[in-house]
Order: C-alpha cells, then sequence, then structure tokens
C-alpha cells in the first residue's frame, strides 16, 4: 500500500470517530510526507492543526494508521506550505466578485511588474482565448497552437513576423502562458531581443557568463521577441546562435518574432538567418474588416459597455492597419460613453475619433522618408542621394523615389530635383521598376510594407 | 470556575477577541471565546484557525476552571451594560453571569471542543515601541487590498536587516514602504529577515496598539517558522499568534521610480482637500484630473460626471521642475496617499500619463507611496 492509499484508508477509519465538522476541518488538506521505518510523517496546513492534531487526535490517528500497518507506532507533524482550507473560501468567493470589478480594473493602470512571472517573463493577460482569428493570422495561430502540442518536435524554430500592433507579442506569450498552464514543471523563459543584450552586456561586465548560459540554455522553451533589433550586434548574434544550437540539439523548442521575414533582417550573419528559417515561418497581416470588427466586439464584451454595432463598424472601417490603434480608438469611445448618460451616437463617436484619423494621414517630411529608407537599408543619407551606381545603393534609392511619389505624391520633376538633381525619368523608370518587382517578388513587397508602417508609425 | 472582575476590563477584553472569532465555518466553535483562570488572572482566548489571540484579565479568582460561551452575545451583553463589577461562574458547560440586578445564563460548549493557539516558541525577537510601530503599519496598510491569485500581496511585507525595519504593501496599483530605521527597535536578529504578515492580523494589531490599554507601550514581535506573535506587554499580556502567508514577496525596488520629469510640491493639506472636493464629482471610476502648468507654477484640480457636474480648482505649487502634463488619478488612492504622509508639505515626482508617481514627504523621507494613474 502506497503512502496515500494508507492515509486514504486511515482517514476512512478516523472519520467514523470524530464529528464531521471537526473531521472537515482539522484533517483537510493533510497528507503522509514519509514513513521512514515505524514514524510516519504526517503533513498538515498550519500550527493551529497541528497542534490539534497532536493533542486530541493523536491517539485516533495512531490507532487507525497502526490497525492498516502494524509496524508504525509513531506520527509526526510537520506544517508544510500551502493553502489553508479558509483561504481556499476566501479565494472562490472573491473570484466571484471581481468579475463584477473587471472594468473599472482594465483602466485603473497596475505595476506591471507585479503582474508579469518573474520566472518565465510571462505576462498572463496573453493567451490564447483572448486571441481573434481571422484570414490575416490563421497560420501563425494554428502553428502556435501546434507548438503548444509538440513542443520541440513538429515546428522547431516558429518564426512569426508581421507589422507593429498586430498581434506578435500576444500569440508568443500565448505559447508560454498555455505551455506553463499545461505543465508546471517544463521551464519556460521569454524575453525581448533587448533583454537578451542587456543581460548579455550585464553578464559580460560582471564576468558572470555561466549565469547567463544557463539562464537561456536551461529551459524547455525558449520565446525570444523582436528578434530583428540584434541586426548589426555580432556578440549577441553570437551568443544566440550559440544558445540555439544547444536547445536545439535536445529538442527544446524555441520561438522567434520579428517585424520582417529573415530574409529582409538586415547585418545579420548568415548562419543565424539560416537557423531562422530551419523551421516554420509564419507571417501576420493585416487584418480584414470582419477580423477588426470581431476584435472591436470582444473588447466591448470586456469592458462590459454597450456601444452600437454601427460604431464598432465605423472605427473597423476608419482604422484598417494597426489593432492596437483599434483599441485606441475604441477606448477613447468607451471613456466617452462613461461620462454619458444616454448611449453615444455615430455622429458623436465620428467627432471623438476625428483627431485619432486625422492624425493617421499626417504629413510626412521628405527627410523622414529618407531617414527611413537609409536606416532600414543600413546605410547614411549621403549614399542614398549621391551619384554612386553600385548596386547596394541604387535599389534603395530607387525605393526612396518610389515612396516619394506613391505616399508624398510629389511629382517627378521635383523627386529628381531633391534626390541628387537627376533627371526626371530617371525617376520614372525607378517607379516603374519598383512597382515591377513589387509585384512579381512577396519578400520585397513586404520590405516596402515594412517600410511604410515605419513611416506611419513613429 | 468563579471570578470576579470590573466590567471595563472585561469588556475592553472581550471585544478585543470577539473580532478575531472566525464566521462562515464549518466549526461553530469558532464563533466562541474560552475563558480560562490562570494563576490570578482570567485569560480570554479566541480564534479562527489562522490567527489566534490571548488577552489576560486581572480580578479576584474564587474558583478555578473555564467555559467557552458564544463570543459575539457575550460582547453585546457587555457593551449594554452600565454596572461596575461583574461575576463570572461556570456551571455545567453554561456560565452564570451576575452584574447589578442582572441575573444573565450563557449556554456554552465543551471546553476539550474549543482549538489550541499554538505556541510560539523562539528567543528572536524585534521590540519596538507601539506608537512607532502602529504609526508605521496604519501608513502601510490602506494600500493593500485583496487579490485571489496573489495571495503574497495579501499583507505586509516584513524586511528587517542590519540598517532598518522595511514595511511594504501593495494591491498593484499602488505601493506603500515605510522605512523604520535601527535606533528606533531593539533585535537579536543578525541575519536578513524576511516574512509575509496577512492583512487581517496586521489590522488587529493596529486595532489592539489604539484600542488596548494605554499603558502598554511596547510590542515585541517573535518570528517563527510558519507563523509570527506579536506581544504587547505591560501587567498583563495580549498575545496574539498568526500564521504567516506562504509564498515570495516580489522584488518590488525597481516599482519605485528613481527618476523623475517633473517634479512638484505644494502643502498637503490643501491639495488633500482639493482632491476630496474633486471626489464628489468624480466619474464611475473615481477619476479625477491633474494638470500641472509649468509657467504658471499650478496644479489644476477637474473632475466630471454626467449626472453631478464639473469641479476645478487650481493649487499654488511651491516647486515646479518640468513641464506640462496631464495625468488622471483614483481620488481615494490619491487620498490613502496624502492620508499616509506625516508631513505638511507633498513632493510628487511624475514622468508621462501613463508612469507611477511618486508621493513623498518634503522633509520625512522613511515613506514613500506610488500610485499608478488612471489611463482616459
Amino acid at each position: 500500500m502506497n503512502s496515500k492509499d494508507l492515509w486514504k484508508a486511515a482517514l476512512g477509519e478516523i472519520q467514523l470517530n470524530i464529528s464531521k465538522a471537526n473531521f472537515l476541518t482539522w484533517f483537510k488538506d493533510t497528507f503522509i510526507i514519509e514513513q521512514k521505518g515505524d514514524t510516519v510523517s504526517l503533513g498538515v496546513p498550519s500550527n493551529f492543526a497541528k497542534d490539534w492534531l497532536n493533542n486530541k487526535y493523536h491517539k485516533t490517528i495512531l490507532q487507525a494508521l497502526n490497525h492498516l500497518d502494524p509496524n508504525i507506532v509513531k506520527v509526526e507533524y510537520i506544517v508544510t506550505e500551502g493553502n489553508s482550507a479558509l483561504e481556499k473560501i476566501k479565494k472562490a468567493r472573491s473570484s466571484r466578485k471581481k468579475i463584477k470589478e473587471e472594468p473599472i480594473l482594465e483602466q485603473q493602470l497596475n505595476f506591471q511588474e507585479l503582474t508579469i512571472d518573474p520566472e518565465t517573463n510571462l505576462n498572463p493577460r496573453y493567451t490564447f482565448e483572448t486571441f481573434i482569428v481571422g484570414s490575416n493570422n490563421e497560420l501563425a495561430h494554428a502553428a502556435a497552437l501546434a507548438v503548444t502540442e509538440n513542443l520541440g518536435s513538429k515546428y522547431n524554430p516558429l518564426f512569426i513576423y508581421g507589422g507593429v500592433g498586430l498581434g506578435k507579442t500576444h500569440l508568443l506569450q500565448a505559447i508560454g502562458n498555455k505551455v506553463k498552464k499545461e505543465n508546471k514543471k517544463l521551464k519556460i523563459k521569454y524575453a525581448s531581443s533587448e533583454k537578451f543584450i542587456d543581460e548579455l552586456v550585464k553578464a559580460i561586465g560582471k564576468q558572470n557568463m555561466d549565469t547567463f548560459k544557463a539562464a537561456f540554455r536551461n529551459v524547455d522553451l525558449l520565446l525570444i521577441d523582436d528578434v530583428q533589433f540584434i541586426a548589426g550586434k555580432d556578440k549577441t548574434q553570437e551568443e544566440l546562435f550559440h544558445t540555439f544550437n544547444n536547445l536545439y540539439e535536445k529538442n527544446k523548442q524555441i520561438v522567434f518574432t520579428s517585424d520582417r521575414p529573415p530574409k529582409a533582417i538586415p547585418s545579420i550573419e548568415e548562419r543565424l538567418r539560416s537557423r531562422f528559417e530551419g523551421g516554420m515561418i509564419a507571417d501576420i497581416g493585416y487584418p480584414d474588416f470582419e477580423t477588426r470588427l470581431a476584435i472591436l466586439q470582444a473588447k466591448v464584451q470586456a469592458a462590459h459597455v454597450n456601444i452600437d454595432d454601427k460604431i464598432l463598424r465605423y472605427i473597423a472601417e476608419v482604422i484598417p492597419k494597426n489593432i492596437r490603434e483599434l483599441e485606441g480608438a475604441l477606448n477613447r469611445v468607451i471613456a466617452r460613453s462613461r461620462l454619458q448618460d444616454t448611449p453615444l451616437t455615430l455622429e458623436e463617436s465620428k467627432k471623438i475619433l476625428t483627431a485619432i484619423i486625422n492624425n493617421m494621414h499626417q504629413f510626412i517630411p521628405l527627410k523622414d522618408v529618407l531617414n527611413k529608407v537609409a536606416s532600414f537599408y543600413d546605410l547614411s543619407q549621403e549614399e542614398l542621394i549621391n551619384h554612386s551606381r553600385k548596386k547596394e545603393l541604387v535599389k534603395p534609392r530607387q525605393v526612396a523615389m518610389y515612396l516619394l511619389r506613391e505616399e508624398l505624391k510629389y511629382s517627378y520633376t521635383n523627386i529628381a530635383e531633391k534626390l541628387g538633381h537627376r533627371d526626371h525619368t530617371t525617376v520614372i523608370h525607378a517607379c516603374k521598376k519598383i512597382e515591377m518587382e513589387i509585384n512579381k517578388n512577396p519578400i520585397f513587397n513586404q520590405e516596402i510594407t515594412l517600410i511604410k508602417e515605419m513611416l506611419y508609425n513613429q | 470556575m468563579k471570578f470576579i472582575t470590573l466590567v471595563d476590563n472585561l469588556r475592553r477584553a472581550v471585544n478585543l477577541a470577539e473580532r478575531i472569532t472566525g464566521k462562515n465555518l464549518t466549526l461553530p466553535v469558532l464563533n466562541n471565546i474560552l475563558l480560562a483562570t490562570n494563576k490570578n488572572e482570567l485569560h480570554i482566548l479566541a480564534t479562527d484557525l489562522e490567527l489566534g489571540i490571548e488577552l489576560s484579565v486581572g480580578g479576584k479568582i474564587e474558583k478555578e476552571g473555564q467555559a467557552v460561551i458564544p463570543a459575539k452575545t457575550f460582547a453585546e451583553f457587555l457593551n449594554a451594560l452600565t454596572e461596575e463589577k461583574i461575576t463570572l461562574e461556570e456551571e455545567k458547560q453554561s456560565l452564570k453571569v451576575q452584574s447589578g440586578n442582572y441575573n444573565i445564563n450563557f449556554q456554552g460548549i465543551n471546553p476539550e471542543d474549543f482549538p489550541i493557539i499554538p505556541e510560539v516558541k523562539t528567543d528572536k525577537y524585534i521590540e519596538i515601541d507601539k506608537n512607532v510601530f502602529h504609526e508605521a503599519i496604519s501608513q502601510v496598510l490602506p494600500s493593500i487590498g485583496y487579490i485571489a491569485t496573489k495571495p503574497e500581496l495579501n499583507g505586509i511585507y516584513f524586511h528587517l536587516d542590519k540598517d532598518a525595519l522595511k514595511l511594504v504593501g501593495t494591491d498593484s496599483f499602488r505601493l506603500a514602504e515605510k522605512i523604520i530605521t535601527s535606533e528606533n527597535f531593539k533585535t537579536n536578529i543578525k541575519n536578513p529577515l524576511e516574512m509575509i504578515v496577512p492583512l487581517k492580523t496586521m489590522q488587529e494589531v493596529a486595532r489592539i496598539s489604539q484600542e488596548g490599554p494605554e499603558d502598554m507601550t511596547t510590542i515585541i514581535i517573535y518570528p517563527d517558522i510558519n507563523q509570527v506573535q506579536f506581544l504587547f506587554k505591560n501587567n498583563n499580556e495580549i498575545r496574539l499568534v498568526s500564521r504567516l502567508i506562504n509564498g515570495n514577496f516580489p522584488e518590488y525596488s525597481s516599482i519605485i521610480p528613481t527618476t523623475s520629469e517633473i517634479k512638484i510640491s505644494l502643502i498637503k493639506k490643501d491639495l488633500a482637500e482639493a482632491v476630496r472636493v474633486a471626489g464628489l464629482f468624480c466619474g464611475k471610476i473615481n477619476d479625477i484630473k491633474f494638470t500641472i502648468k509649468a509657467n504658471q507654477k499650478k496644479l489644476i484640480i477637474e473632475a466630471q460626471d454626467p449626472s453631478r457636474g464639473k469641479s476645478q480648482n487650481s493649487l499654488p505649487l511651491k516647486l515646479m521642475q518640468g513641464g506640462n502634463l496631464e495625468i488622471s488619478f483614483n481620488y481615494r488612492f490619491v487620498l490613502d496617499g496624502l492620508n499616509s504622509l506625516k508631513d505638511e508639505e507633498v513632493v510628487i515626482s511624475l514622468n508621462k500619463e501613463s508612469n507611477p508617481g511618486l508621493f513623498q514627504g518634503g522633509k520625512d523621507n522613511s515613506f514613500v507611496y506610488v500610485l499608478m494613474p488612471i489611463k482616459i
């Protein structure tokens, strides 16, 4: 008989000898820690229970145990960690109460440091249940789910990429939270690449690389967010490469996110790039109208407010690209609707949102375009403008021309003038060429989208 | 058992014990208190199985013995009583009470069924002046709430090292930290010590400090494994034994902002009044708005509610560093912080509208209050 069955049988006997109330109060959450020779160590939830059992029921307990196993002649009581019965009752009660308070709590900000699990760095807010699946993210979502079910064996590594505010971090953290929930023993580590760099720098400074290595290599699931930021940081890349190999060899799961596909990340080492591409690559695109509406409806429901569907449709229509902005706009409407007694009309919400929407069609100065294009391709602005015909300069220059024409609606002559006094036909040629390239090459298309995003999301 | 004492002394002790008795539990014996003679005193015991209290009352013992009687009825009876003396006599599990012309009989239960309040067997102690300790815990207590998913936050975190005893509380929206420097207490504990004492226990310690006998000027804290004892000392003693909360208190120091873009200071009383008035007009989420006008050296406090109207007040600033800012707070949380500050002047350090605000006293730097804003 193992100790669990032994205690179960003993409890059955004890129950006959004492009142039900006493039994429930004092024997709840007790268990046998170990049985060593003639002594049984009994785990009890509190000092109160320890003293009580020892003083009042010691004989009953010993008799019951001795009856089942004649070898047992001694019982010890040890207070163990764990929550007492009272705390559980309180928990159940307050969790019911909490649902009501939720909408208030959402606006009252709290200390992120306390929400985030110190061990895994995960924020429990991000789960698969709150992730809304649409045609834009189906693949990424399915791949992420598959990863949680086949840790380390199916898609390793999983590389998720997509634009700003489309839910990469949400998906990444959801993977971690789900795995954590299903198996508490697994070690999970979530880190933004910034944090990875930070810890690496600290480890080098303090000369304890071993701790750093242990922290990142001693895990079952490693989640690295915004991995594109390691571009140009050689030491970090090297360390990530080794970390990757180490985990991969042990069949440990690795998931990356980035704002662009591995091919489009500038200045990373080829061996690392090929590792990124070695598993499954899934993208998250812009949500379609229906998905945007579904996101808004889910948010409204969670906030326990009543917002007309027409208003939600309007918001979903006018903010097509960024989910974070979508939520921002909705929050404004919700905040306003809390301030007044009558339901918000469509006209009123349009008025509230004009500021946001106008902001989206913002004016972008020429120097921003040049700046972003140059930094995207890792060039200086002078290089972009000068007359060199090096291949690695020509393409970015043409991209800059194309963007000035398409996004800023500059005239060909104006663009030619601004980009180093060229002929306007050069610009016409550049725009045509880029347009063709976009249609032909999806990776290049992604590049252009990313640059556009950088322009608008600053 | 037969015991004669003064009603006032008994009333005070029974009222303190009655608060601890358990409610809504499967074990009805917890709604009772145990009265037991011990040498020349009557000991009164109560517990809810997480927290236990033992108080002693002086008087004349004519016969040894003990009784267990319903706490609430007994306390309410004593509160109604205007007589000076009272005689308690136990007879067959019931308690006969005689005072003035009253003859009362409380139906009791078998004292054998009353739980044992654990003894704390440690010689490690922290000895501290009652008023110093009371002030410290009342500064920290308002910041603690009840969060079901985070039991480690549902109490006061004690951190003792060779320089100071730190008391910290947070409900994840705000955080209060009080530092008691080592010249204010005595201890024989050499190594750093940390423990989390449940909220209810600390509330009772605060209450006993306030309502208990005035001549109890010292509190001795005995930290033990899984439990802690608070001993209030004079001729008679009050002993409070509580379980500790299992778990690790979060690394909270990163929450307290160390830099600030904006720093203002003003008279605390004025700010508290303005916040209280604004609170009358706050929205459904208790939000009031602070607007800092750097060039006018002013803080404007506004609140608005569709059914009640709106209010605005502007206060002159003594100190103004940094630029303009609009930030919203829960007015109750602001008031809790201001009430906890023991200084005439309040210094507020801010960064962005979504970053926490740091509230400190102008001179006293033993207490800080960090508050997260409301996002509008």
